[in-house]
């Protein structure tokens, strides 16, 4: 069969000069385009292959430390400052552009437990070997000693800090939580219960006032500045190691577990959590919120990062480098576009947020595009060639032989549980909720 | 010390301690001895403290006496105190209330205490926590979310009224008496009226003046940015081109002018004037610049740059010759100066390019190509259609008048792209009273007609009929425009355009011819003639009016009058149609009508609808034809799906064995009937999905591999296989959607700002509570309250 090619006036398709707009002459007619179904398809599984393609979420890492690295603190007001302390009491603060260290302080003798910047970021305030010093930002001319602006001895043991820029003091834990200000010299106020060392603490980022606190003693514990001092206390299964406040969410917060979990619990009710984070391998040992509320970061003891969305079950994303050791701090950039890692290995990394994203200004049709292909990947995500490139992730060999070995050990305790529940009186083994199973108590 | 003692006995008597305890005296004895024992030690008495009495009341001092006399006073005791009461009323009151009233219970264990605490504080923040729950909620079902959140406060800012007020001053005196005088000045009375004259319009009419300024307003808008855009290009074609157009706009301009306003005419006539005689006075266009030196300096050795100056000499020419000359352009002063002239009629720059054979844009070129041939095709085409008065939706008074005058549309349709639509448009008043002008002129454009009919009245079969009825509707099309356009004028241009097309035609001819003969050298020269007509059918489609020309010009010397040859050529050419592969009407596809939108204006598209239907469908038949000339489609599509068919049908179990009941072996017949009848499992009838369905072949069995590609369970948001299905069937691409609403459909979930902090949520997003509400309101109330006393 022949076919006749149609010609077409050159000016009703060129536009005239560079500036012009895009003459675009389209029929929208849905008889015209009998294939737009399968033409969409194949652009969404080009989408996400594409998208596959260009995940490169290692941008660097800041070398440095002489020990592993036990604190990291965002600058509250500029996105390129970071301050990170280690176990030989060493505070670097890293220049992200140029991934340079600009200034490094001997700050206390021990490791350091915690760094905070203040409100505008003018002062920051370290912890370490039973003081608090708090020093100036500003980088001390040529020679001048680098000296704290203020310190104060604890009588108390130290092991971690929070500073609420909107509440303008700062907490510390230890054996007690202390509320401090930045002008005293004493604790304006001292919260206990129980006996048990406080090894993290975190201000509510929206509702000021509230502090969370975990305890050794598997505890999750809260505390109420104002006047009533402590109020709630969640008892879990395993040991939480930290606690991450939804900066857009008053009420949501999620815990780092010593059980490979995470939990994202409601602090109104907090019977049973509102999900459940699997996926690591190994304990969780930190985890920080993205400033918009929608996902959070996770490092775990089985050298990985995971990014999960705040209410899903599953991580989006598994980061893993040869050399990264166990992580032991995450951060999220304040721009939603960065994530922080510090690991035993004394290196600091700096990821992309998400993986494929290009960085940069984008040009406007380029910016289309990108909204198109997200578009028709979240479009077509059920269909399961798409979802199968969408989901495939490669990991070390290790981390995939004890995900599996995991997995087994769980359909196996789940087969026997029924299996329990089947040979006995009914009744007698209740059906209990993943969400509330690891939940000791509540008081 | 006695007394102190004492105490005590009657304290642990009360208590119910009634053990033999050492008495203190006793002790103090013991002591006292055991002290003694060792004289040299002083030993320094503990400090003593002295109370009075134990039990203290502030209502009266503690005496020995009272406390010697062992029994207590109760409350019963203080009965009789008031002697209005009787003793033994009070005393029974007072026993009462004690059997009522309860102790006090103990306080709670500081453990317990703070549990309680707890509870209450836990309780007070989860109240406080709620009041967010309806942010996050929102939040949570927007479907974008816009990060840094934009802050609330900056805009309260702005808008309190408070702050708004401050900026207004009092007027200075020496402002006042500047306001006082500029208030009596001509142009604010001026304005003051216009303003009275609006107050007195209604509403109604208020809002459309409104309108329709702000219609201006928008448009001269659209304007001034086109203008801009226009500025901004820096193509000199371009430029050159749009100057062009303004030129030849002006002329028409004039033109009307003359009609209408002679006055203004002569003025505009003058300026003319005067713009030529700048013209002849600057030394523009006459070969003296820069450029047309280096030109002249390359002449010599370059045709190219000879024609170049040779033009611009021309223009000059052009641009200093008397106005008249222009005005009156005849057919007769076109065709003279059909090369230098070429700003003056489009037209005629299509004849030059159609001439030189060469253009910038080849479509111009071919559309020029058609418009010629659709010109005389419509011509003689038209004619014998009035005669038999087919077309009945002509105006009865100009049939009346004129028998003829179904010819002037299509002639009006030649000329239609030559000349804007606004242009050909004059009073129809005008017209009739040229009518009787026009008769004569008609009738001689008749004869003209007719003769142009001797020459084409069979190329008429031989052109496609696609064009023919794309011609039709046009013909319906022009019978509006009719109405408007004055025949006189018309004839003029068709006399025009004929002449130039037939000179074109032959001239095209000729080259044409003599490039065969260097080639061929008579070798069977109508042969050739034939397929090269094919040919080109073949290769485009919308050069067959240009092929007809090449055909006509087939074997003929020179002239005008070879137009016999031309004749022959058709005959033959329709011979060979004729041979050529036809498709059966009957097993033609029926498709839908769909109307194209033809370059040519469709002026009437409310003519008889059952013709134009006819005619569409002529059009769609032989578009097929076309289309698929060489093979049969719909023959070739039934076999296609006779093998489906035959393919999707199950086959036949065979049961029989060979040597059961018969005979087994070479040479042996067939089954026997029972054999076939009984152990030959037929396979059941289904009925195909595409039986009733003859355009289509529907594939009913399973392809696995598309199986994979496919969903095999409904997705998480969705309940229903319909939801999903249409959900996946809607395009959001750019292709399918317009601009908006791809924006719309691809619009990221969440947008961040690069390079800027996100700050957590603030109370300032919280919706604020009635109370405050009350609050600001309350001072209004008052007012008014003082407003009614």
């Amino acid at each position: 069969m022949k076919v006749k090619v149609l010609t077409r006036n050159p000016d009703d398709y060129l536009r005239e000069t560079k500036r012009d707009i895009h003459k675009v002459p389209r029929n929208f007619d849905p008889d015209h385009h009998p294939f737009e179904g399968a033409r969409e398809y194949v652009r969404a599984l080009n989408a996400v292959k594409l998208e596959k393609i260009y995940a490169k979420p290692f941008v660097g890492s800041l070398d440095g430390h002489s020990e592993g690295i036990s604190a990291i603190a965002k600058h509250p007001k500029s996105l390129s400052v970071v301050a990170s302390g280690s176990h030989d009491g060493e505070v670097r603060f890293w220049d992200l552009p140029t991934r340079k260290c600009f200034r490094n302080i001997q700050a206390h003798d021990d490791s350091v437990k915690g760094i905070a910047y203040t409100k505008l970021g003018e002062r920051f305030i370290t912890i370490g070997d039973k003081t608090i010093k708090i020093w100036n930002s500003k980088v001390p001319e040529y020679g001048e000693t680098d000296m704290p602006q203020f310190s104060i001895v604890s009588k108390a043991l130290l092991t971690g800090l929070t500073y609420s820029p909107r509440y303008e003091k700062f907490a510390t834990c230890g054996e007690k939580c202390q509320l401090w200000e930045e002008e005293r010299n004493e604790p304006i106020t001292t919260f206990t219960w129980g006996v048990d060392t406080v090894h993290y603490i975190a201000f509510n980022p929206i509702e000021t006032y509230l502090i969370g606190a975990c305890a050794d003693d598997r505890s999750i514990t809260f505390y109420d500045t104002r006047d009533s001092g402590p109020i709630r206390k969640l008892v879990l299964a395993l040991r939480t190691n930290q606690i991450s406040w939804n900066p857009m969410e008053a009420f949501h917060y999620t815990v780092a577990n010593e059980d490979y979990n995470l939990y994202t619990f409601d602090m109104r009710r907090m019977s049973s959590a509102v999900k459940v984070h699997k996926g690591h391998i190994s304990a969780v040992i930190s985890v920080d919120y993205s400033p918009t509320g929608l996902e959070f970061v996770s490092g775990s003891y089985d050298r990985t990062l995971r990014i999960f969305p705040a209410d899903k079950m599953n991580s989006r994303e598994v980061y893993h480098t040869k050399r990264m050791q166990r992580i032991s701090n995450v951060s999220w950039s304040l721009d939603n576009k960065y994530i922080l890692s510090t690991s035993d290995e004394m290196n600091i990394r700096l990821w992309k947020a998400r993986a494929s994203e290009k960085l940069g200004v984008l040009p406007p049709r380029e910016r289309a595009s990108l909204a198109y292909n997200e578009a028709l990947k979240k479009k077509y995500q059920a269909f399961p060639e798409v979802r199968k490139i969408a989901h495939f992730r490669h990991v070390p060999k290790y981390i995939y032989s004890a995900s599996q070995q995991i997995r087994m050990m769980r359909t196996k305790e789940k087969r026997k549980e029924s299996n329990r529940r089947q040979h006995s009186k009914p009744g007698t083994v209740p059906f209990v909720s993943e969400a509330r199973k690891h939940i000791v108590k509540e008081e | 010390m006695a007394v102190n003692a004492k105490n005590v006995k009657f304290q642990e008597e009360e208590e119910g301690f009634s053990d033999e305890e050492v008495s203190e005296d006793v002790h103090q004895e013991l002591v006292n001895a055991v002290a003694n024992l060792y004289p040299g030690k002083k030993r320094i008495d503990p400090a003593k403290f002295y109370e009075p009495a134990q039990n203290v009341t502030e209502f009266k001092i503690a005496t020995d006496l009272e406390e010697q006399t062992d029994d207590k006073l109760t409350v019963v005791d203080l009965a009789g105190a008031d002697e209005r009461l009787s003793r033994r009323y009070t005393a029974n009151k007072i026993r009462n209330s004690l059997k009522t009233s309860k102790k006090l219970p103990k306080p709670l264990e500081r453990i317990e205490e703070q549990k309680i605490e707890r509870e209450l504080g836990y309780d007070k923040v989860k109240k406080q926590l709620n009041k967010w729950s309806s942010i996050v909620e929102r939040n949570k079902l927007a479907s974008q979310l816009v990060f840094p959140l934009p802050s609330t406060q900056k805009i309260n800012e702005k808008s309190n009224t408070y702050s708004f007020l401050t900026t207004f001053k009092e007027p200075t005196e020496l402002e006042k008496e500047m306001a006082k005088v500029l208030d009596q000045s001509a142009i604010a009375q001026k304005e003051r009226k216009e303003e009275e004259k609006l107050s007195k319009l209604t509403i109604e009419e208020m809002i459309e003046r409104r309108n329709m300024t702000a219609k201006m307003r928008a448009r001269e808008s659209y304007r001034i940015s086109k203008a801009i855009r226009q500025n901004k290009i820096k193509s000199k074609k371009f430029h050159r081109i749009l100057k062009k157009d303004k030129i030849k706009q002006e002329l028409k301009d004039f033109e009307k002018l003359q009609k209408t306003d002679p006055e203004a005419a002569l003025e505009k006539l003058e300026q003319i004037e005067r713009a030529r005689a700048e013209e002849r006075i600057s030394l523009r266009h006459r070969n003296t610049g820069k450029w047309a030196r280096s030109k002249a300096i390359r002449a010599k050795y370059d045709t190219e740059a000879r024609i170049q100056l040779a033009e611009q000499l021309a223009k000059s020419r052009d641009l200093t010759r008397k106005i008249k000359d222009i005005n009156n352009s005849s057919s007769e002063d076109e065709s003279e100066d059909e090369n230098t002239d070429e700003e003056n009629n489009r037209s005629k720059h299509i004849k030059n390019v159609n001439e030189n054979g060469t253009s910038d844009n080849p479509w111009v070129s071919e559309y020029s190509q058609f418009l010629d041939g659709y010109k005389t095709f419509s011509t003689e085409n038209t004619d014998p259609s009035s005669d038999k008065g087919t077309n009945q939706s002509v105006s009865p008074q100009k049939n009346n008048e004129n028998k003829n005058l179904p010819f002037t549309p299509s002639l009006n349709v030649t000329d239609s792209p030559s000349k804007p639509v606004e242009d050909v448009e004059l009073d129809i008043h005008e017209n009739q009273s040229k009518e009787a002008k026009n008769k004569d002129r008609t009738s001689k454009e008749n004869k003209d007609g007719s003769q142009s009919e001797d020459e084409d009245e069979q190329v008429e079969e031989a052109i496609n009929i696609d064009e023919s009825n794309s011609d039709d509707d046009d013909d319906d099309g022009s019978k509006s425009s009719r109405k408007n356009a004055s025949i006189d004028e018309m004839f003029d241009k068709v006399e025009e355009v004929l002449k130039d097309h037939v000179a074109v035609s032959v001239k095209r001819i000729e080259s044409i011819l003599k490039n065969d003969n260097d080639k061929d050298e008579d070798k069977e020269r109508a042969e050739n003639g034939t397929k090269n007509f094919e040919f080109k059918k073949s290769a485009r489609l919308h050069d067959i009016d240009a092929a007809l020309i090449e055909v006509a010009d087939e074997g003929i010397s020179s002239g005008l009058n070879d137009l016999s040859a031309l004749k022959e050529k058709l005959n033959l050419t329709e011979n060979k149609k004729a041979k050529e592969p036809q498709i059966d009407p009957n097993k033609l596809i029926t498709v839908k009508p769909q109307k194209l939108k033809s370059v040519l204006p469709d002026l009437d598209e409310k003519g008889d609808d059952s013709q134009e239907e006819e005619e569409e469908e002529k059009e769609k038949h032989l578009n097929l034809m076309e289309a698929f000339a060489e093979d049969d489609i719909v023959d070739q599509f039934r076999e296609e799906k006779k093998v489906e068919e035959k393919k999707s049908k199950g086959k036949e179990i065979d049961l029989t064995m060979p040597g059961w009941g018969s005979w087994a072996g070479t040479g042996v017949e067939k089954k026997s009937k029972r054999k076939t009848r009984r152990f030959i499992v037929k396979f059941p009838k289904v009925p195909r999905k595409d039986k009733k369905k003859p355009n289509v072949i529907i594939n009913e069995d399973p392809v696995p591999k598309l199986r994979e590609q496919l969903v095999s369970e409904l997705p998480y948001p969705f309940t229903s296989v319909k939801d999903f299905e249409a959900s996946i069937r809607a395009p959001i691409g750019k292709n399918w959607v317009t601009e908006k609403g791809f924006k719309k459909l691809t619009a990221p979930p969440v947008v961040t700002k690069m390079g800027t902090i996100i700050e957590p949520m603030d109370g300032s997003w919280l919706v604020n509570k009635p109370k405050k509400r009350m609050n600001n309101n309350k001072p209004n109330v008052n007012s008014k309250k003082k407003k009614v006393n």
